[in-house]
């Protein structure tokens, strides 16, 4: 019974790599007929072979190459992007570099950041607070936290203290949603970003409900 | 004019300099009904405010100071022009589960010359209110508890709306989650006025005062669906009991003519008033969208409801529909400046002519702190 469950399994492993590997020459195949110029297909191929062999994930280049062709966009535009792709991948994985949980996840995530456009010294930051607690979650939750509060207006380093306190404290979504009002309501009761930071993380640290640390930031208003 | 804003520009420089917290808010408004009556006179207001706070800590307490300037210039309507100077003072004190507030405002309203204006008790003369306030806040965890009381006299040289008022409120506020907070709040007020006598059948004066009684309660729910998007929903009911009467000169008299169409009307200005509040506001990014809607019914006890030749609609007291939607759009520009724009329609939907009205406000402003 053992044995054929293995059996089952290396199967549908074999059949996922070499479909995945079928699609792959596939696409590029497909490429080349999409391709009118050559010179820029060979530059394609050559980004794909390094990317391979740096180690990033290929599968990121494929998917940007089929929806570059799913748009009609032209080779030229399809290496652009993939030459962004690639860039960010470096970054990436030089962001985390030395790492000991350089896994695919956690390297997805930082790319979808870097694109999302956070700042590297920001996910430096993160990263070195993920790399003590390895929780991924709260990684993502702190990435997401300082985006939401730079669409917002504030700078992230601004509001970093309390992505870092995101990942070191294993903060709940709930939490996240109260820290991000007490920090809109700060900013219509006009009081300093650097006050409502430091009023909100006092309160996060010494574990006080949403209502109490309301009622700091009322008491800092000036007007 | 020109000396005013010359003052407010020099403030402007002077008090980044100094330790102290400043707010000038500009705003010009355009108002096609500014007594919000009947007469409908339209005009452009020009608000120029400037508020100069500090705030001293403590462990156990916070002392608050402010001066408030704010001058209000009405382009064709100069008689309305005023301009207001006032000083707070507020002391916190500060327990490990509640505080206590006292605190003491003294404003002056000043007007350069003055009318009676074109709504009853809305007169443009200069005045002065103080007024004291404590409260006191217990918190727990989820709720908090409020009780207040605020005395606040008004002087009027010039004219006969002196009054003595004493409040009492009370207000519960219950998070039953991180999104859903319910608040009720019940007052009690009680106005003097130390001018105004109640008037006999001989039509003269006597020695009571008219005297004011009100009392409300609002009960209100707001959720959130998301850090920057709310609504709330609010309903209330008011219940005004004056002694005060009214000397109704007859149909289009502004001055007393002894004609004989001469009335005393008892129980003149109390009222039952109830209504409901809407409000949603959301965020977008550094834009924040907030849209008010508001609809209430002040049915009173025995005003009469008059037609459109100032004489009463036999055995009909006067009913008032209000209605009211609002909408504010404000830009954070940065931690220390906001743009905003508002937008107010107003209806007043009454039985009684002259008190059916519509006004339409719209303003711009800006404002900037350090």
């Amino acid at each position: 019974m053992k044995n054929s469950k293995k059996a089952l399994t290396l199967i549908f492993l074999f059949l996922f790599v070499s479909g995945t590997l079928f699609a792959s020459r596939a696409l590029v195949k497909k490429l080349e007929t999409y391709c009118g110029s050559k010179i820029v297909l060979q530059r394609i191929k050559k980004l794909i072979n390094w990317a391979q062999r740096s180690g990033f994930i290929k599968q990121r280049f494929y998917d940007r190459i089929r929806e570059g062709m799913l748009r009609n966009a032209s080779c030229r535009i399809i290496l652009r992007v993939l030459q962004k792709e690639y860039q960010i991948q470096i970054k990436a994985k030089s962001l985390l570099h030395g790492t000991d949980c350089d896994c695919r996840d956690i390297r997805v995530l930082i790319i979808n950041f870097l694109y999302l456009k956070l700042k590297p010294g920001m996910l430096h930051i993160l990263v070195k607070n993920y790399r003590k607690n390895k929780s991924r979650i709260f990684l993502a939750r702190a990435g997401y936290f300082l985006l939401y509060m730079k669409k917002a207006g504030w700078k992230e380093f601004e509001v970093l203290p309390l992505a870092v306190i995101i990942i070191k404290n294993d903060i709940d979504k709930g939490r996240i949603e109260s820290i991000k009002r007490l920090l809109l309501h700060s900013r219509d009761i006009k009081i300093k970003r650097r006050k409502a930071v430091s009023i909100v993380l006092k309160g996060i640290k010494s574990n006080k409900s949403h209502r109490r640390i309301m009622n700091v930031l009322n008491e800092s208003r000036l007007f | 004019m020109k000396k005013v804003i010359m003052v407010f520009v020099l403030l402007m420089f002077t008090f980044p300099v100094m330790p102290v917290n400043v707010l000038i808010d500009e705003n010009i408004t355009l108002n096609d009904n500014i007594f919000s009556d009947y007469t409908e006179v339209s005009d452009a207001v020009n608000k120029l405010s400037l508020i100069i706070t500090k705030k001293s800590l403590s462990k156990t307490s916070i002392f608050w100071w402010s001066v408030n300037t704010i001058a209000e210039n009405y382009l064709k309507n100069d008689t309305e022009s005023n301009y207001v100077l006032s000083g707070f003072v507020k002391n916190r004190f500060k327990f490990t589960d509640s505080i206590l507030d006292i605190s003491g405002t003294i404003l002056y309203d000043y007007y350069s010359s003055f009318t009676t204006g074109n709504v009853a008790d809305n007169p443009a003369y200069s005045h002065l209110i103080g007024s004291f306030f404590t409260q006191y806040r217990y918190d727990f965890d989820k709720s908090s508890i409020y009780f207040a009381y605020a005395l606040s006299k008004s002087f009027f040289q010039e004219y006969n709306l002196d009054s003595l008022t004493h409040r009492f409120s009370f207000l519960f506020s219950l998070d039953l989650s991180l999104f859903t907070t319910i608040n009720f709040k019940a007052l009690y007020a009680y106005t003097g006025y130390s001018e105004r006598y109640m008037i006999d059948q001989d039509a003269k004066a006597t020695d009571t005062a008219f005297v004011d009684n009100l009392t409300g309660f609002e009960v209100g729910v707001k959720y959130f669906f998301n850090p920057g998007f709310f609504i709330k929903l609010s309903g209330f009911y008011e219940l005004l009991k004056s002694n005060g009467n009214f000397y109704f000169y007859g149909p289009n008299e502004t001055l007393l003519v002894l004609d004989g169409d001469e009335e005393i009307l008892d129980n003149y200005y109390s009222y039952g008033h109830y209504g409901v509040r809407f409000e949603v506001s959301k965020d977008f990014d550094i834009f924040k969208v907030n849209m008010g809607l508001e609809y209430s019914d002040k049915k009173y006890d025995s005003k009469p409801a008059m037609n459109s030749l100032d004489m009463y609609i036999p055995a009909t007291t006067e009913i008032d529909r209000f209605f009211s939607v609002s909408l504010d759009l404000k830009l954070h520009l940065s931690e220390k400046a906001e743009v905003y724009i508002n937008g107010k329609y107003k209806i007043m939907d009454s039985n009684s002519y002259k008190s059916h009205t519509t006004a339409l406000i719209v303003g711009a402003g800006t404002r900037i702190w350090f």
